[in-house]
């Protein structure tokens, strides 16, 4: 690795870039936080799609979520190996089975991750 | 011609229900005229509403509006749970505008859909809010064959994020928008391997925090100053030639990418066929309407908000700038005699592309004056050229030179992220302006 010293922040649109031998001239408690984790452990929500199981052709057949927290960036390709094994099932009656914010994978795989449905089905 | 519901009379006809189109609904309806609660309608061409964000899964939605960090569906969740609870909002999926008529009683939207047939409606005003598109390899003139795996970011993450179709296993991606990026991680993740990012420009034309999130992330590599120069495959794309922009002819500059896929996100055009048609004036430096500080265009009753307005890079300044005109439409819509007022021009000067609006109402200089309000507000949001450091908005009155408005040192600003200032505007100021105002960065 090289030694960066200047980090973009990524937690707002701004994309203030930060002096890391300086944080205290961060002046925004979000992007001290950013770069601190940034320095130590990289942490990235994560988002992607399940397939849906049942959704006859109602809607999309995937349904988008998200990680509850944002998880180490060395655990993304992990965490996408096991949502691509994973599926939801609708239930044929219901119409809205699946609401927003759902907790969909409680600890997916063992891994402490849970996924949130983004979406309603 | 044989057309049913011909005799519905709206306060508010809505064009489009993605994040502008869903928020001007929302405020229309809010925005009650006295005690009699203004009738909207809100026409959708696609079978869900929300637009574009339902395939924009990745978050960074709402940091400004909500102070909460959205994914594109959370985000147009929040405000399709907002429309269903409003009763004075009727909403019609799957129904496409052919026409906006405007009139000079009641303007007219001539749609059709299965359902409702085609109808002509009336509406005493009428919210433009059909988004942009992308543009094409059409648009680029790329030279080479024309195999299959070209594809614009924007189908592609259609493809990849609703209806579960892979659009290529090795990508390359022509321009550094910001769904080009996005892309490329979400490729990347889906087990697709980006074998480059390409832009003609020397910089990334994206978000910087899409930059570093998206294509720094996952080391896919970045050919800035570079564009793609031809195109190779027989019936699909099997190459893609790359070149340096300032060294086209040298072809030691050039270098050929294997590929089976490339996305291009070479930029978005306002969707104004409908504005054009219905004689409305445009800008050409935005390819939208002008528009007043309500957001309304040179017909009166007709406003435009969003995307078709001109291409915003955030969501939240969408549905906030689309409150403004669906309130602005509920009150034309309820106003019996017109309130007189006088317009300003906004002109941009020195490194400035384009401002929004283009137009700043205020009250007519008559004995009414008086009682009106003493200061207004003005929202203006533009872009710079080129990426500058260390500079400042400067607004002055084009007749004096006074300056009314002087922004804090920033220490960029780049093209890609629209800049907004906020200033008032006192009477005296008002009174002294008598054409335009001039916007600056220096």
């Amino acid at each position: 690795m090289s030694t960066k010293k200047i980090i973009t922040c990524i937690s707002c649109p701004m994309g203030c870039d930060c002096d890391t031998e300086n944080l205290e001239s961060i002046t925004c408690s979000a992007g001290r936080k950013y770069v601190q984790n940034e320095l130590t452990n990289p942490q990235r929500v994560v988002t992607t799609t399940i397939r849906v199981k049942g959704s006859n052709g109602r809607s999309s057949s995937l349904l988008p979520v998200r990680t509850s927290t944002a998880i180490p960036k060395n655990d993304i390709f992990k965490l996408m190996d096991l949502t691509r094994k994973v599926e939801v099932e609708l239930s044929a009656d219901s119409i809205s089975s699946i609401k927003c914010g759902d907790i969909i994978f409680k600890d997916i795989g063992g891994s402490g991750i849970d996924l949130i449905a983004t979406s309603s089905k | 011609m044989n057309t049913n519901n011909t005799c519905d009379v709206y306060d508010v006809i809505v064009v489009g229900a993605g994040p502008a189109g869903l928020s001007a609904a929302i405020a229309a309806a809010n925005s009650a005229a006295e005690d009699s609660k203004s009738k909207v309608l809100l026409i959708e061409r696609d079978k869900t509403f929300g637009g574009i964000l339902n395939q924009c899964i990745h978050n960074g939605f709402g940091l400004h509006l909500f102070k909460k960090d959205l994914t594109g569906p959370e985000y147009a969740e929040h405000f399709i749970k907002e429309l269903k609870e409003k009763k004075n909002i009727t909403s019609w999926c799957n129904t496409f505008v052919l026409e906006v008529l405007p009139k000079k009683d009641l303007h007219e939207v001539v749609c059709v859909s299965r359902e409702h047939g085609l109808c002509t409606l009336k509406a005493k005003a009428i919210v433009l809010a059909m988004g942009c598109r992308e543009r094409t390899r059409g648009h680029l003139a790329l030279p080479g064959t024309r195999p299959a795996g070209i594809f614009t970011a924007g189908t592609a993450q259609r493809l990849t994020n609703i209806e579960g179709l892979m659009p290529g296993r090795r990508v390359v991606i022509l321009g550094s928008g910001d769904i080009g990026m996005i892309m490329a991680r979400r490729l990347t993740l889906e087990g697709a391997k980006v074998e480059a990012v390409v832009d003609r420009l020397p910089y990334v034309s994206g978000l910087t925090r899409n930059r570093v999130q998206c294509v720094d992330d996952f080391n896919i590599p970045l050919y800035l100053n570079h564009t793609v120069t031809f195109i190779k495959g027989n019936k699909r794309v099997e190459a893609v030639e790359i070149a340096d922009v300032n060294d086209l002819q040298n072809s030691n500059s050039r270098r050929l990418i294997e590929c089976d896929t490339l996305l291009l996100s070479v930029g978005l055009i306002p969707e104004n066929e409908l504005t054009e048609a219905a004689g409305i004036a445009m800008d050409a430096k935005t390819a939208g309407a002008l528009v007043d500080d309500n957001f309304q265009t040179s017909i009166p009753g007709i406003f435009a908000c969003g995307n078709v307005l001109h291409v915003s890079d955030l969501v939240d300044y969408v549905s906030s700038d689309a409150a403004i005109a669906g309130c602005a439409a509920a009150h034309f819509a309820a106003l019996t005699v017109v309130n007189k007022h006088n317009s300003i021009k906004v002109t941009t000067g020195e490194n400035v592309t384009y401002s929004v609006p283009q137009m700043i109402n205020i009250p007519a200089t008559s004995a009414t004056s008086a009682t009106s309000a003493t200061t207004k507000e003005v929202t203006l949001s533009y872009r710079v050229k080129t990426p500058l450091k260390d500079v400042r908005t400067v607004i002055t009155n084009q007749k004096d030179g006074k300056i009314i408005f002087e922004g804090a040192r920033k220490k960029i600003m780049r093209p890609g992220e629209m800049e907004r200032v906020k200033f008032n505007l006192n009477k005296d100021q008002m009174e002294k302006i008598e054409h335009s105002l001039l916007l600056e960065v220096k």
